[in-house]
């Protein structure tokens, strides 16, 4: 791809004391793409998002988004980023609702209009954005967090494990927005360990292991010569291991 | 932005039960130290005290002077400073374990901008306990006033006073304040932060004043540096602090610092707790 990429990762590592968690990652994401990060527990992909997020410092290495520096202290280019990373966050005395009120104060373009339109799009009804946080399932809070993501309509969108705590048809409904989203143009990066929901939203995956990344491309490449993403991720990341013993 | 971002703090801090609720708990203390006192006032007899110190104590309860004492009790020595701890490790390290810092820095919101309009939301809150004090103690011995005198002496009031002692007060909280938001922040711990901040607060500062002056005299000066007596000596700011003074110079055995100079050295105390705060946020990994 020719177009400048919207997430660009160079030699991006984290040190915690003597153990790597992210090991030189290098990785594009472009516009419009659906780039599916995926990696057993541990591998260190919330590390990267953390990283990506300017959460975390990294030990070397560089995060761009939207072709600017992203540190913890250089964070201005996450402004037109929706983020969803693990369990989400939410003051739980203030109901769905006013919670996404005070975020919505962060962006003078977002109104009372836009929260009602990204509440019935990840279908929570007024009744339930009128109850307080504290009283939510998990995977209420999960579609809340998703609404909170896209509150201020972001260019890309990170997520990770958005299915979470969410029901089958919860997850199908997931899958159809994240679908939809691709389909208007939002960069999605989706981090999962859910092997059939990237490979039927993604158009590209990176598969992360022990921190590095030891697979990468297009999902039709991968499936050229396996079976499906999962048979793809078993030789990449069990097969090694069992041949090292 | 960091209007917006103070906007954002104040509806979070105004929206929990905790700032009203610590408002009503300094109203209801003061109002029954205040019936307390007028119950002693009341007896005829039952009390040692000679007749002039039972006038001078009227007139502790009564209009004007009676207004300005409501900030003797708020602040950062007193009761103040355990409602600033509070208070302050509530607003900055609840943050931590409900995820919400996450989403305020993943949001491309500056770590700067963030705890700075933290710091000043949390001002701005202690300025509403102050006030609180001011009011409920103007209500009281105003009620007080009326009934002992009649009238009301509204020509005699100190507003000039009144407003000094408020922003000495409030100035007062500070330091209690940012030592608190530096112990969230480093900790991320509520529970840890309001120990800390009550421990200094209730503990240290009176036990390094008991320790200072055991070891020696001069050693024992050291003390007046400390955030309580600088409280102290910054109420001497307010007229009716040459009484404080009195007090508190008996009972420590040492002269008090000027009012100028402690109210200076309460505002260095929470700047550097709050340059404190800023030095741990900035390098720290947000994690969990």
């Amino acid at each position: 791809m020719t177009a400048t990429p919207v997430l660009h990762l160079e030699k991006l590592t984290k040190d915690y004391g003597s153990v790597r968690a992210v090991d030189g990652l290098d990785l594009d994401v472009y516009p419009g793409e659906c780039f599916g990060f995926l990696g057993p527990n541990g591998a260190g992909k919330t590390t990267t998002i953390g990283m990506i997020l300017g959460l975390l410092w990294p030990t070397r290495g560089r995060v761009e988004v939207f072709g600017q520096e992203v540190t913890p202290m250089r964070t201005a280019a996450l402004r037109q980023v929706g983020a969803l990373v693990g369990a989400p966050g939410f003051y739980p005395y203030l109901s769905g609702r006013a919670n996404l009120r005070l975020l919505a104060r962060l962006y003078p373009q977002v109104g009372a209009a836009r929260i009602d339109e990204v509440l019935a799009l990840v279908g929570l009804d007024a009744s339930a954005a009128r109850r307080k946080v504290k009283t939510y399932s998990t995977g209420m809070k999960q579609r809340l967090g998703l609404a909170a993501a896209l509150l201020h309509e972001p260019k890309l969108l990170i997520l990770d494990e958005p299915t979470n705590g969410l029901d089958p048809i919860g997850m199908a409904e997931m899958r159809r927005l994240l679908r939809e989203l691709a389909a208007q143009g939002v960069t999605i990066f989706l981090s999962s360990h859910l092997l059939h929901e990237v490979e039927q939203i993604c158009d590209r995956v990176a598969i992360l292991h022990r921190g590095r990344i030891v697979a990468q491309g297009p999902v039709a490449e991968l499936l050229a010569q396996r079976r499906d993403l999962e048979e793809v991720f078993m030789a990449v990341v069990r097969e090694p291991e069992a041949a090292r013993g | 932005m960091f209007p917006r971002l103070f906007s954002i703090e104040w509806r979070k801090l105004s929206g929990r039960m905790l700032l009203w609720g610590e408002m009503a708990v300094l109203a209801v203390l003061i109002l029954a130290i205040h019936i307390a006192l007028m119950a002693v006032l009341a007896q005829p007899q039952g009390h040692d005290l000679p007749p002039e110190a039972l006038e001078a104590m009227r007139d502790a309860m009564r209009w004007p002077q009676g207004l300005l004492n409501a900030f003797t009790f708020v602040n950062g020595g007193e009761l103040g400073g355990l409602f600033a701890v509070v208070l302050a490790a509530a607003l900055v390290a609840q943050e931590y374990p409900w995820r919400t810092v996450h989403v305020w820095l993943s949001r491309g919101v500056a770590r700067g901008s963030y705890l700075l309009a933290k710091a000043a939301a949390l001002a701005a809150a202690l300025g509403l306990l102050v006030l609180t004090a001011l009011l409920t103690g103007g209500i009281v011995t105003g009620a007080y006033t009326l009934h002992t005198l009649g009238q009301l002496p509204w020509g005699e009031l100190p507003w000039g006073e009144m407003v000094r002692g408020f922003l000495v007060a409030w100035i007062t909280l500070l330091p209690y304040a940012s030592l608190t938001v530096f112990v969230a922040v480093l900790t991320r711990s509520t529970l840890i932060a309001t120990g800390v901040g009550l421990g200094y607060s209730l503990l240290v500062e009176n036990l390094a004043v008991e320790v200072l002056l055991l070891a020696s005299p001069d050693l024992a000066r050291v003390a007046r540096f400390l955030p309580s007596l600088l409280a102290n000596a910054a109420l001497n700011f307010v007229e009716h602090g040459a009484e404080f003074q009195a007090g508190v110079a008996q009972t420590t055995q040492f002269e008090l610092v000027e009012p100028g100079l402690a109210c200076a050295l309460l505002l260095g105390y929470a700047l550097f707790g709050l340059g404190a705060a800023w030095w741990a946020f900035r390098r720290q990994d947000i994690t969990g």
